[in-house]
């Protein structure tokens, strides 16, 4: 543009842009709707004061109600402005938070808790904190400094030296005033309650905004409210944005100032009284893993055995074990002994069994005892109990050994020879050996047997435990109702009830069938039984429905149907969404013309033209269009002429549809012949008159072979005339597409 | 000026409004709607009875952009031709800055971005 004299001198104008209006600003007072003007950035825009600008371009002012006319979109050329200093402090604290280093101050939009979007002074700022004397602190204030603190609790008045200093001590990292990090810093030896109170101050009011929620900092802050009026440093809360914007001090800690009450972390450990546990003796296991060792097992060798009060009783014979294990039994008290015949084992132990354990009498019974037997005796003796109670369940082992553990404890006077260990495995064996048991009761700890030597007794505090579990666990694996779990897949119901009865020893396969089944029969007694071992016949019944679930999906599969869910089922909706645009090309539906009918009839070449009059050409091929109806007054007629040349041919052809065939051309000379449409020719001609004589007939019939000659010839040239034509229309119009290319428009 | 920004309008207006040459700049992808917003602009300020010049049309920056169509190098060389049209449009005015932001407040169009530049006077 040619301007003599620019109209605008862009590096003194300022420029604004309009935008849309910031959210957070008060639009009522705005009449401009959703956009603003706001000034663009452009270093040469902003060399000029703005108080030129300040009167004239009082819209604002609602925006900014501060000084500044430039507020939001300075770029960070704008800093060499005298009101907008990036000081030193606040570069380095704008660097501590991880802003870039562009020389924009980033923490001018930090809003404050509880009081938003304030435009702030930050000239006023920074520096200016490093006034005389301790903490003069800057007009920027969040909470007014009378407005008592509310929501916090007032239970903590206490000093507010204190106070302070705890928050000090908690809080160091917020942001210190300066100068109150400087005076504090200074006079760190004399803990001056003032600079102390001071930087409470700060801190609290950070404290009371910040993450901390104890009540102890809200308390505080209210505190130092209250009494700031008393005190010459001013100490107005601010939040921590508000202090880090205002002051710029290094956001790290600056200050560190002891604290003369420390408070410890509340801890979050659940006081437990330890008197209720019960401590499991340390030599127990050690000493009667050995022992049982040393005797039961095949390799084992034997040696003395000594607990803690010397030599372990060590029973070589099964009547010694079997009496033992009944002094046991009866605590040693003989009245309480029960003659248990031996073909009466069997019921009693099924009584024991269905009763859940011999009820709570012996238990409570066992508690005493170990309740009076807790203080002292807790070490060598332990029961064993005799492995050769072999029908037992495991289920109730547990607490029986439990008792049983009580009962040894308490009982020091003969020494029998528990051993515990190998009554935990002669246990658990015997439930596997089932009435075969007799003798398989005294084996035991077979696998761990093999490792376990003498020699390793050096280190058996540290294997002892583990040692007990892995013999319960090898044990229990040998148990042919544990473990199976994977093979109930396999077997019906009442499969397992035919082929495995009432087996104890279920062995390998129908381990699972036969727990369920044990489970269904017993639910009770079986259930509380095998508690201990077996939670599967718990989970029996559950474990039915999902297989009768599954074989019945699988039938139904397996005849080729699948079972049909809810979220499969189809309508006629979502299955033509399945179809896509990418194959699918609707268009709309359009009348077809009903030219398709009249394709060339007769033969002729030329198509007719369009009803209205109007031919219209192929874009593909620049010929005329077949349309429905008339007559053709084609481009071949017209001399030969390009087929673009004819574009409409006025209606002189139509006249009604029907009878378009008998219009004529001027394809040939011959006057009576007629009609593109057909060979018709004249049905004069054609016609015989009566009473004809030869010489009409031949000239009738010479004139008829004259003009089906004419009609021949016209009909091959107007074909070839077409074919020329088409072809020549077709490489314009391929030449046309091709030099184009696509062009796109984006709008 | 000793005013400062808080002094409320009225104060301004009491003053004899300064009038600024201002330019206002449209540009836009969208031909119709710019055309309208300067059809705007430029009535609006001729009902506040301001000198205005204009429209001013720049010539249309067209950016184009032709790629292959296909995503590999095998077949025939068919190209797209992608095109952005961006028509800009001036408007000079002489008037006070407050009319000019309420003119521009008023009608604006999506699309249209405007741009105002106070001559320093």
């Amino acid at each position: 543009m040619g301007k003599k004299k620019a109209f605008i001198n862009k590096k003194k104008a300022v420029t604004y842009s309009l935008v849309y209006r910031d959210p957070s600003e008060d639009p009522d007072g705005e009449d401009g709707g959703q956009r603003v003007l706001a000034p663009v950035g452009g270093p040469r825009g902003l060399h000029h004061t703005s108080d030129d600008y300040s009167d004239t371009y009082e819209y604002e002012d609602s925006v900014y109600d501060s000084e500044y006319t430039f507020s939001m979109s300075r770029s960070a050329a704008a800093h060499h402005d005298e009101s907008y200093t990036l000081s030193e402090e606040r570069r380095r604290e704008l660097l501590a938070l991880g802003f870039p280093d562009d020389g924009y101050d980033y923490l001018r939009h930090l809003r404050d808790l509880g009081r938003g979007n304030q435009q702030q002074f930050p000239h006023r700022g920074g520096a200016a904190a490093a006034a005389a004397g301790g903490g003069r602190l800057p007009a920027v204030e969040t909470i007014p400094e009378d407005q008592e603190l509310t929501g916090f609790s007032s239970g903590d008045d206490g000093e507010e030296e204190e106070a302070g200093e705890e928050e000090e001590e908690d809080f160091s990292i917020y942001d210190y005033e300066q100068d109150a990090a400087g005076a504090a810093g200074g006079q760190r030896k004399k803990l001056d309650a003032t600079v102390l109170a001071a930087a409470a101050a700060a801190a609290a009011a950070d404290a009371g905004a910040g993450p901390s929620t104890s009540g102890a900092g809200g308390a505080t802050a209210a505190a130092v409210l209250g009494s700031v009026a008393g005190r010459s440093t001013a100490a107005p809360p601010r939040s921590v944005a508000s202090t880090a914007r205002t002051h710029g001090s290094g956001f790290g800690p600056s200050v560190y100032v002891r604290a003369a009450r420390l408070v410890a972390p509340k801890a979050d450990v659940k006081v437990v009284d330890a008197r209720g546990l019960v401590v499991r003796p340390k030599g127990h296991d050690e000493a009667a893993a050995a022992a049982a060792l040393a005797e039961v097992s095949a390799l084992s060798r034997h040696t003395e055995l000594y607990g803690t009060r010397g030599k372990l009783y060590q029973a070589r014979d099964l009547e010694e074990v079997e009496k033992s294990i009944a002094a046991l039994e009866t605590g040693n008290d003989p009245s309480r002994a029960e003659e248990v015949e031996g073909g009466e084992w069997a019921d009693w132990l099924d009584e024991f069994v269905a009763n859940g354990g011999d009820g709570a009498g012996t238990s409570t019974t066992g508690r005493e005892y170990g309740g009076a037997a807790g203080d002292g005796d807790e070490d060598d003796e332990e029961g064993g109990t005799e492995s050769e109670e072999p029908e037992e369940d495991e289920g109730d082992e547990d607490e029986w050994r439990l008792r049983h553990r009580r009962q040894q404890q308490e009982q020091q006077q003969d020494g029998p020879a528990e051993r515990r260990r190998s009554g935990d495995v002669g246990d658990a064996e015997g439930d596997s050996g089932g009435p075969g048991g007799g003798a398989a009761g005294v084996a035991a700890s077979v696998a761990s047997s093999l490792w376990r030597r003498p020699e390793r007794r050096d280190r058996k505090e540290a294997l002892e435990a583990l040692d007990v579990q892995f013999e319960r666990l090898a044990v229990e694996y040998d148990d042919g109702e544990i473990g199976a779990l994977h093979n109930d897949g396999l077997y019906d119901e009442d499969e397992d009830e035919d082929d495995f009865g009432s087996d104890g020893d279920g062995g390998g396969g129908g381990a699972a069938g036969d727990l369920r089944q044990r489970g269904g029969r017993n639910p009770a007694g079986a259930a509380a039984a095998a508690a201990g071992v077996c939670e599967l016949s718990d989970f029996a019944h559950v474990l039915d429905e999902f297989l009768t679930e599954h074989r019945a999906s699988e039938a139904l599969e397996a005849e080729g149907l699948k079972p049909l869910q809810a979220s499969e089922r189809w309508d006629c909706e979502s299955i033509l969404s399945l179809t896509s645009n990418l194959e699918n090309y609707p268009a709309k539906i359009v009348d077809e013309p009903q030219h398709q009918h009249r394709r060339n009839k007769g033969g002729v070449a030329a198509p007719p033209p369009a009803a209205g009059g109007l031919i219209r050409l192929s874009a593909k091929t620049g010929m005329p269009v077949l349309v429905s109806g008339t007559a053709a007054v084609a481009a071949a007629p017209a001399g030969g002429g390009g087929a673009a040349a004819v574009t409409t041919i006025p209606e002189e052809a139509a006249g009604g549809e029907g009878g378009e065939e008998d219009e004529q051309q001027d394809t040939s000379g011959s006057g009576d012949e007629q009609g593109a449409g057909g060979s018709v020719l004249d049905p004069a001609l054609l016609a015989r008159r009566k009473g004809e004589t030869a010489e009409e007939r031949k000239a009738r019939k010479s004139a008829v072979k004259e003009a089906r000659r004419n009609q021949r010839s016209a009909k091959k040239e107007m074909k070839t005339m077409f074919r020329q034509q088409a072809t020549r229309a077709q490489k314009q119009a391929a030449g046309k597409s091709q030099a184009a290319g696509s062009t796109y428009v984006i709008p | 000026m000793a005013t400062k920004l808080g002094v409320e309008k009225a104060g301004v207006e009491a003053e004899a409004p300064q009038v600024h040459r201002i330019r206002i700049t449209l540009t836009s992808k969208n031909v119709k709607n710019l055309e309208k917003v300067c059809a705007d602009l430029i009535k609006g300020a001729k009902e506040k009875q301001l000198k205005v010049k204009g429209p001013v049309r720049m010539p249309t920056k067209v950016l184009r952009i032709t790629t292959r169509k296909a995503p590999s190098g095998q077949g025939t060389n068919t190209f797209d031709s992608f095109e952005m049209r961006i028509h800009k449009r001036l408007i000079d005015l002489h008037s006070p800055a407050d009319v000019v932001k309420q003119i521009t407040s008023i009608s604006i169009e999506p699309g249209v971005e405007v741009e105002v530049t106070i001559a320093d006077m």
